[in-house]
């Protein structure tokens, strides 16, 4: 395979421009980041240790394998909701490694209001037990939450996808096969109580930890009897009574202890043979993607300069090289696992529309992962190209990517506008892990456009009225439609929202899907099949 | 096709013809049997023909440098694609549009000598700007468009006179 020709000036005062640029917002996305996980009021911390419960993040580190890497989910959860108010979403999600199995991690954070489920909570920890499902992911569940933010419930509990989907979850992955692992730490109240109860093995730390559908006070007010919480839900209670819980541990590191011997009994069913070759750095550094991604998502920048700081020695066999050239296609293999990628290098056309379908159906019929690298801002418009049939080649190319049987896997690079965001393959397409860098935006139309159309649909309703606009009115509305839009396209705003398994730095990308690929191979890929494509 | 190494400057061909422990290889024709047991990755011993050199190896991207047997040699992989030659971009000095859109920025004026992929102009479509590349070096013979007006697909915007054709 032919390693890509970079033509990357990094003594450029454009280069200069654009790493200067992407390090101070790296900066702030690393502070931010930073704040999410470490950043507590003194109280909150004191209160824990007064309680003798380690912090969430100290009890993974001494769950998760020493010196292995751990890919956190969604870090940013819920960081522009509630006024801050919940950190990571009150809950920590990410893949790691325990006695040398791949395993997906649910901890409650009860650093952050005692671990309460706010809407996004309970959002985040559906995506990560999507995820296991998807990826057939076994799951150890650490359990510290003090059950549902009641002032939100009616947004995290009626709904199809809200709290009733953890439970559903939990049960099709036991149906699937995938062993879970409950270490109850603290209370796991009322729907919380079926975690434990749902999870094969459970283990439940004494004095600390108590799992019931009703807690003392509500069992008083309900029943009028007088209860305390180790006689209903206590360690010894359901390690020896009820057989609710298998393991009574004196301490959380006896209970972590456990869980790690458990986890080490646990069978390693074998991956999907998927083709590979020996790992390979690649061969231009990645830390000059900083000064590739441009200040502004109106610039472009060819996509292969980013492919180059992230494959197996830079190499890529390109398809199509002269064909619908607004799109690149290849293959490559990252981390050694062979993939197939699809990145943008402008607008999508009739003829890459039609590319970016056929090479998806070679990687279906081969067996090879897709990885889409996204910077779009759209379809073609116009006449000639609707003449052209545009709609209908930009149908099948959703069509052949909704319907692909292999495993996906989407970065949002910079802009992500319009239908482009589904062509390839947005969150609504079911890629298995999408990451966000910190400068990608994501919007139905970019904020220009859309100020000026509601602007336009303004001035026509004046206009009905017999009233001339007032060019302030207008200016007015097009200045808010643009302060809502500098917000909402922002990839903190749609990473809060969960509509990311998380910001990645774009030098951490390769890593992150590095674990991602490998979590997928967990189950056979399925044979290629599609619906009716629009011929 | 057979792989072609340069040694010391010479072009070989080398076609392994055996896997396994010894390993059978042709030499511009020639079989040699071969085997090779690695200390580490810099140093070994090889065995050709039954005789034993002691060797040491280091590599330089797509270089390995070896003393073997008191003898210093470079070899260099030949690449399949050099090997083949590469096909050139085809084409003429006729700048044409992408695509509809406006024209944000012109770099150069006419009777301006251009490098081939030196970037020309700069236009917006689709909330996009990209800068458009001189398809050959040469001298611009013609500016078609101005900044701020727009173009329809395929619109001639900028000609270079190709380089071969003023110094043939």
């Amino acid at each position: 395979m032919r390693r890509i020709e970079s033509g990357l000036n990094t003594n450029s005062a454009l280069y200069k421009r654009y790493r200067e640029h992407n390090l101070a917002m790296m900066a702030d996305f690393h502070q931010r980041q930073d704040n999410a996980r470490h950043h507590r009021p003194e109280r909150d911390i004191s209160r824990l240790r007064n309680q003798n419960k380690m912090l969430p993040r100290e009890r993974l580190e001494l769950l998760l394998d020493p010196g292995t890497p751990f890919l956190e989910l969604s870090s940013l959860a819920a960081g522009e909701a509630y006024g801050g108010a919940a950190p990571g979403a009150s809950c920590i999600t990410g893949i790691g490694v325990v006695a040398g199995r791949e395993v997906l991690i649910n901890a409650s954070d009860s650093s952050v209001k005692g671990g309460a489920w706010y809407p996004l909570t309970v959002k985040k920890i559906v995506r990560a037990l999507d995820i296991a499902i998807d990826n057939r992911l076994p799951v150890i569940h650490l359990c510290d939450s003090a059950g549902g933010f009641l002032p939100l419930q009616s947004h995290l509990f009626g709904d199809k996808y809200m709290a009733g989907r953890i439970f559903r979850n939990q049960s099709q992955l036991s149906k699937l096969g995938c062993q879970q692992l409950s270490l109850v730490f603290g209370h796991c109240t009322a729907g919380g109580a079926y975690i434990p109860a749902l999870s094969d093995y459970s283990v439940i730390v004494a004095g600390t930890g108590a799992v019931f559908l009703g807690g003392p006070p509500l069992v008083k007010a309900a029943t009028g009897e007088d209860v305390s919480v180790d006689e209903l839900g206590g360690a010894r209670m359901h390690t020896s009574v009820s057989g609710t819980c298998d393991y009574y541990a004196a301490s959380e590191r006896e209970a972590i202890a456990l869980g790690r011997e458990i986890v080490m009994q646990w069978a390693q069913p074998p991956k999907f043979a998927l083709q590979r070759e020996t790992p390979e750095e690649p061969y231009y550094d990645p830390d000059e993607l900083y000064g590739i991604i441009p200040d502004t998502t109106k610039a472009g920048f060819d996509m292969r300069e980013v492919i180059a700081r992230m494959v197996d020695g830079s190499r890529l066999a390109e398809y199509q090289p002269d064909y619908g050239t607004t799109l690149v296609c290849g293959f490559a293999n990252l981390w050694g696992y062979k993939v197939g990628i699809i990145g943008n290098n402008g607008v999508l056309f009739n003829d890459s529309s039609l590319k970016a379908a056929h090479f998806m159906e070679l990687c279906n019929q081969n067996r090879v992962p897709l990885i889409f690298l996204q910077n779009i801002t759209g379809y073609m418009v116009g006449k000639e190209y609707e003449q052209q049939g545009i709609t209908k080649h930009g149908a099948k190319m959703i069509m052949v990517q909704a319907c692909s049987e292999v495993p996906k896997f989407t970065v949002m690079t910079n802009g992500s506008f319009g239908a482009g965001n589904y062509g390839m393959c947005g969150r609504a397409f079911d890629a298995r892990y999408l990451f966000s860098w910190p400068n990608s935006q994501i919007s139905v139309m970019g904020s220009e456009q859309a100020a000026n159309t509601l602007a336009t649909v303004k001035i026509d309703q004046l206009r009905r009225t017999g009233e001339a606009p007032d060019p302030e009115q207008i200016e007015a509305i097009r200045q808010a439609v643009l302060a809502d839009y500098e917000n909402q396209t922002s990839a903190y705003y749609s990473s809060s929202e969960l509509w990311d398994d998380g910001i990645l730095d774009p030098v951490a990308t390769r890593n992150a899907l590095g674990i991602a690929i490998s979590t997928s191979l967990n189950t056979p890929f399925g044979e290629p099949r599609y619906g009716v494509l629009r011929l | 096709m057979r792989p072609q190494y340069r040694i010391n400057g010479c072009l070989h061909e080398v076609v392994p013809k055996r896997q396994g422990h010894t390993r059978r290889i042709g030499i511009d024709g020639r079989d040699l049997d071969v085997a090779q047991v690695a200390a580490d990755q810099h140093r070994g011993t090889l065995i050709v023909a039954g005789h034993r050199y002691a060797y040491h190896v280091a590599q330089d991207d797509g270089t390995l440098y070896i003393h073997l047997g008191g003898r210093h040699f470079e070899v260099g992989i030949v690449d399949e694609f050099q090997a083949a030659g590469r096909h050139d971009a085809d084409g003429d000095g006729d700048l044409r549009a992408p695509m509809p859109g406006v024209v944000e920025a012109i770099y150069v004026a006419v009777g301006d000598r251009v490098a081939a992929g030196q970037p020309m102009l700069l236009i917006e479509s689709m909330k996009l700007q990209t800068e458009i590349h001189a398809p050959v070096a040469g001298t611009v013979s013609a500016i078609n468009v101005e900044v701020g007006g727009s173009f329809q697909r395929n619109a001639l915007l900028v000609a270079v006179a190709a380089a071969s054709e003023e110094h043939p």
